[in-house]
């Protein structure tokens, strides 16, 4: 208030209460607004749209039709942080014989004889602060579609859950329903969730 | 439209949230996602994958292991395994991914726009570049080649293509080593550096080497000062004409005037001798084969005190103490050899080992093996007498008709008139290459980027060796991030087309680089059945085991103490009284890091004071001239003077004003450029009359105050010296 007051010298008590309240009230309201906005915006939040993809990939035809296993393509799955997108090359083992003709082997052809990359469109995305390992959810045994949805079934990719920190904890504190992990007593008791609750797990 | 003061806060809140929503979302940028073409094997996303390397900035042979994370260099760490730094580096080695992704590389190859040196570049591709550089140097009478201290396969491919185009190699480094190896082949007759057992040592004698800081290999050498504090606690006793970092963390600091280090050694020697300190058998030859007891008795401490400054008493207890306290080596460096008489200096500090025979012993000096011929140890550079002679030779028009620059700044370097930029404007054709514009390249016709280490292949010798042979290993952790080609590389692509497949027996660096290395394990040319023996050298960084040739050290000394030179000062005392003691610091060295805004704002570790240039005054003498720390003074030679702020120095000795080298450049990228004054550009051109190095500590200047003032950029608040003795500064109360 005394810095106030040499600022606005002239003014009653009763003028700055009448200014300074409202203008704190805003203020607090304004702040908090936008720290649910920047909550909500990191965390996932909303649920993507199915984006276009520079290449018409089919996930039912791979994972469903053809039935090959998602750590066949997404190779750094069951061994690191990340799923990994396959590369040019991976593609190409098979689809050097396997549908040359097709519109989407033609583009995937085109960009394998100028050595470039596919640049896709991200369908997942966890904000900066959370470090999310997907090798320890494989070793305990999560399905993939437990996330992911039932790839096997998406012609487009997209995003079925919100992924945000509300899912993880349900997932994590879930005592009962939880999948037998390799850490877990053999047989289908698990009488406690293993994973963990730690904040600094995931927000390192 | 009637705006209500609803309407206007519901306009107000709805662009605010509007902003924040936008502002939170993700950048579009972050929801693209490139697959490789090709996935290398031994990384995933994210992850970090290791490589050993060598140390993008030492000379003398430290290895690094580098995390790079999807292909990208993130952070250096030493080399655990590594003998010489032992898993340890120093600053310029952590600011060495800052050099690499700095946005003033020189990115790719440049033709002038307008005239030479005017500033503006027209952008070319490698192809034209190299087309432009064969049709040079393919029909040219002459040509020059100049380089740094080039190491290992990179000299041996340099040296075989300027012989191959029948050239001149000339080699330049600001901070001469020429003196101390030229002390070391006459006191013990080897031609490489000894190695100085300091962690061994009960006494250690520094005669201005800042061991610690920025002298020799200081990374290998202060861990083994800490192995010497280690146990029975080895003494350092340091003796310089300005306070180093080393004098800082000694127990004993001398001030020694300059020049006289030589005639301080011999002093130590003679009391030696005379009280019978030592057995007269240990020194006895020594002392015959430089001259006699007669000529140490010419150095008696009470006839030089006056010559040295150091008095009697002082002198005689750091001889008794170096005997008590055996092992213990002497060894002399910076501006103790950068005087006209640095020669004699450094024989005479390092025959102290000779008289106490400390040879061979561990904790006194050692042999280190000779480097492989094929992976030679630095090259020792063109001493500044052959330089001086060079560049006025370019200036009277005795020209080459192409003259490569590589990695070198001798324009920047050199003082002395003319100055080597204004010799060159003769020259028809100059090629610079770098990774960063400097004041030589600045002048060239063709500019071509270079590699930073971390992108290019290269093994090396270390010099000084631990007392055994390491050989350590360069290989690229990233692809190179610029459009920049390896200096190697760039000659082994030349060398076919202007003489013929074949010219030269390699095809690339990482061919010439691994055929060393068969060599070096006796399978040359095994091909394939080396591959295992390669894939598990680089991933040690390097090689250690093999044995090797250690030369011997000399019987006796081939030094003669009967003339020592006296040292000479350019610039009378009258006319200029104070000592200009020039010094390097960690951080930018002699100035070839200073692109790096990690090591400018680096602090000098006694003053602090960091990113521009600074005088060190007594703060009587600063008293006397009416300045204080910040003030801005003219220091003039007889060659030129430079504008910088004191920075008041209680271990600064009244007669000398200490600045430090490297700053002052109008090159080199936005955090190099336009800080600081170039102190070589006032000194005396005078040379150490043994070996033609130029004596950089023997200029001498005047200091005058100017009406000018500026805050000092330090990291700590300057205190007044604190002189009242009689207050103690900790009082113990009761017993």
């Amino acid at each position: 208030m005394d810095v106030l007051r040499g600022l606005l010298p002239r003014l009653t008590r009763r003028q700055m209460a009448f200014i300074g309240i409202p203008l704190t009230v805003v203020g607090l309201a304004t702040a908090g607004a936008v720290a649910v906005l920047i909550f909500l915006g990191a965390s996932g939040g909303t649920i993507s749209q199915a984006p276009v993809q520079p290449i018409a990939y089919d996930h039912s035809v791979h994972a469903g039709d053809n039935a090959i296993p998602c750590e066949f393509c997404h190779r750094g799955v069951s061994t690191g942080a990340a799923a990994t997108i396959p590369s040019v090359e991976q593609c190409m083992y098979c689809h050097a014989v396997v549908g040359q003709d097709l519109p989407g082997v033609l583009q995937l052809t085109d960009k394998w004889e100028a050595q470039e990359p596919i640049e896709w469109t991200r369908v997942h995305r966890l904000p900066d602060h959370v470090r999310f390992v997907h090798v320890t959810h494989i070793d305990a045994n999560i399905p993939c579609e437990t996330c992911h949805g039932n790839v096997k079934t998406f012609q487009v990719v997209k995003q079925v859950n919100a992924l945000n920190m509300g899912e993880c904890m349900g997932c994590h504190r879930d005592t009962t329903n939880q999948p037998a992990s390799s850490a877990a007593p053999v047989g289908n008791v698990v009488l406690k969730s293993s994973a963990s609750l730690d904040c600094a797990t995931c927000h390192r | 439209m009637h705006l209500g003061r609803r309407k206007f806060l519901a306009g107000v809140a709805g662009t605010a949230g509007g902003v924040v929503i936008v502002g939170c979302a993700a950048p579009e940028r972050e929801s693209r996602v490139q697959s490789f073409v090709l996935a290398p094997e031994h990384s995933l996303p994210g992850d970090s994958v290791w490589f050993a390397t060598a140390d993008a900035h030492s000379n003398v042979g430290n290895s690094v292991v580098v995390r790079t994370v999807d292909g990208r260099a993130k952070k250096v760490e030493g080399n655990p395994a590594f003998p010489i730094n032992q898993g340890k580096t120093d600053v310029r080695a952590q600011a060495a991914v800052q050099s690499l992704y700095h946005p003033d590389r020189i990115k790719t190859p440049m033709i002038p726009a307008g005239s030479r040196g005017d500033g503006r570049y027209e952008e070319i591709t490698w192809e034209r570049a190299l087309d432009i550089l064969g049709a040079a140097i393919g029909p040219a009478g002459s040509f020059h080649l100049v380089t740094s201290r080039l190491t290992g396969t990179e000299a041996r491919v340099a040296g075989a293509f300027a012989d191959l185009v029948g050239g001149d190699h000339l080699v330049y480094d600001p901070v001469e080593s020429g003196t101390f190896q030229a002390a070391v082949k006459k006191i013990l007759g080897v031609d490489n550096t000894p190695h100085f057992d300091i962690a061994n040592a009960g006494t250690v004698l520094s005669f201005g080497a800042d061991f610690l800081g920025t002298w020799g290999s200081s990374v290998m050498y202060s861990q083994a000062y800490s192995r010497m504090r280690g146990g029975d606690r080895g003494r350092l006793t340091q003796l310089e004409t300005r306070m180093s970092m080393t004098g800082a963390s000694a127990d004993n600091w001398i001030y020694v005037k300059p020049g006289q280090e030589g005639a301080l050694a011999l002093s130590i020697a003679q009391v030696i001798v005379a009280e019978a300190l030592v057995h007269f058998d240990v020194w006895r030859d020594a002392v015959a084969a430089i001259g006699g007891v007669d000529v140490l008795e010419q150095y008696a401490p009470d006839v030089v005190a006056e010559r040295t400054g150091v008095p009697v008493a002082t002198v005689q207890e750091i001889a008794r103490e170096f005997v008590d306290r055996q092992p213990g080596v002497a060894f002399a460096g910076g501006p103790a050899l950068a005087q006209t008489n640095g020669l004699d200096s450094g024989a005479a500090v390092l025959f102290l080992n000779l008289v106490v025979g400390n040879l061979g012993k561990a904790g006194g000096v050692l042999a280190n093996p000779t480097a492989p011929a094929h992976i030679p140890s630095p090259l020792p550079e063109t001493p500044f007498a052959g330089w001086r002679s060079y560049t006025d030779d370019l200036a009277a028009g005795a020209v080459p008709d192409v003259l490569f620059v590589y990695d070198a700044d001798p324009a920047y370097g050199i003082p002395g008139n003319p100055g080597f930029a204004d010799a060159i404007t003769g020259v028809p054709f100059v090629v610079g290459m770098s990774s960063f514009m400097n004041e030589t390249i600045g002048l060239a016709d063709l500019i071509l980027p270079a590699t930073h280490p971390f992108e290019a292949w290269g093994d090396f010798a270390a010099d000084p060796g631990p007392g055994s042979q390491v050989v350590g290993y360069q290989q690229p952790v990233t692809t190179p991030w610029n459009d920049a080609r390896s200096f190697g590389d760039v000659l082994l692509t030349l060398a076919p087309e202007l003489k013929g497949a074949g010219a030269l027996p390699w095809a690339s660096m990482h061919e010439a680089v691994r055929a060393g290395a068969e060599k070096l394990f006796g399978m040359e040319g095994a091909g394939a059945a080396f591959d295992a023996n390669w894939v598990e050298l680089l991933r040690r960084g390097g090689a250690w085991e093999q044995a090797a040739e250690v030369p011997e050290f000399a019987a006796l000394p081939d030094w003669d103490a009967t003339a020592l030179a006296t040292p000479e000062f350019a610039g009378d005392a009258g006319s200029f009284r104070f000592h200009l003691i020039p010094f390097a610091t960690i951080a930018i060295g002699a100035g070839n890091e200073s692109e790096s805004p990690w090591l400018q704002s680096v602090g000098d570790p006694l003053t602090t004071v960091a990113w521009t240039s600074w005088a060190e005054l007594n703060p009587e003498t600063a008293a006397e001239l009416g300045v204080g720390t910040g003030d801005v003074v003219a220091i003039d030679t007889r060659h030129g003077t430079i504008e910088v702020p004191v920075f008041v120095s209680p271990v600064t000795p009244p007669d000398v004003v200490a600045v430090p080298i490297g700053r002052g450049r109008n090159f080199g990228g936005r955090w190099r450029r336009d800080r600081g004054e170039n102190i070589s550009s006032i000194l005396d051109p005078v040379t150490d009359t043994g070996t033609g190095s130029l004596a950089w500590a023997s200029t001498r200047a005047r200091v005058r105050s100017i009406d000018r003032k500026i805050a000092m950029p330090t990291l700590e608040r300057v205190e007044e010296p604190h002189n009242d003795v009689e207050e103690p500064v900790l009082e113990v109360e009761g017993e």
